[in-house]
């Protein structure tokens, strides 16, 4: 699934060298931590969620075909914020 | 900028990476390209009500526009299914616009998406008799084509 992910926005995106997929083991699922380059974070996520729910739903009946339960999410990283 | 789009292939590599046993076959159609997957999980592929199948297509199409703006749309069908239900999209248009022209009344059809809507227009739209306009439907963002008599 990590490597759907990558390809997948990878070709979605701008700046496809910024693109990390991270997984993480939560219970029984896998988180997939998705980072960007900020410029391509709406674009990623689209409009009312139209982008990011699309790659969701690829994303749930991929993982269910080999009984697997994922999610994932955006994560932006904000340096040095909040002083 | 000679960025060659291969809507195959990518189609065909979403596929594989998703872990679907998949063959894609090419059909060009009046208005772009068609997309047929053959295989043999479809049900899962299509979703319900066409869901996963759509959102494919969107994904795709969204990966080729990002390779060009001016890319053609690609349509994705699995096994048919898309021929059958835009073949039934393109009856009700007909059956509502005899309707129509019989009666004189209006004729609402049920909300639907663009991409639904889209067939609905493309079938009528050599009727020169029929007027169709979409109007917007509380509670969903889907559209509901009203057709009435041209004056």
């Amino acid at each position: 699934m990590q490597a759907f992910l990558e390809y997948l926005v990878k070709g979605l995106v701008q700046h496809p060298e910024s693109v990390t997929v991270t997984p993480v083991a939560r219970d029984a699922v896998t988180i997939y931590e998705l980072r960007l380059h900020p410029d391509d974070v709406g674009k990623i996520i689209g409009r009312q969620g139209m982008t990011i729910n699309a790659i969701r739903s690829l994303l749930v009946a991929g993982s269910a075909k080999k009984a697997l339960r994922c999610t994932l999410e955006i994560v932006e990283d904000t340096p040095a914020a909040k002083a | 900028m000679n960025t060659q789009p291969q809507p195959k292939a990518i189609l065909e590599e979403l596929l594989k990476l998703l872990g679907f046993d998949a063959t894609v076959e090419e059909h060009p159609l009046d208005d772009g390209l068609l997309l047929d997957v053959k295989t043999e999980d479809s049900g899962r592929l299509i979703g319900r009500q066409g869901q996963t199948l759509s959102d494919l297509q969107y994904l795709t199409n969204r990966i080729l526009f990002q390779q060009g703006p001016d890319t053609p749309k690609v349509m994705i069908d699995v096994g048919g299914y898309r021929a059958k239900a835009r073949e039934a999209l393109a009856q009700k248009a007909l059956a509502a616009a005899e309707k129509v022209r019989r009666w004189g009344d209006i004729v609402e059809l049920e909300p639907m998406s663009a991409f639904d809507r889209r067939i609905i227009y493309n079938s009528l739209r050599d009727d020169p008799g029929i007027e169709a306009v979409s109007v917007e439907v509380d509670g969903t963002t889907k559209k509901a084509i009203l057709l009435r008599p041209k004056h």
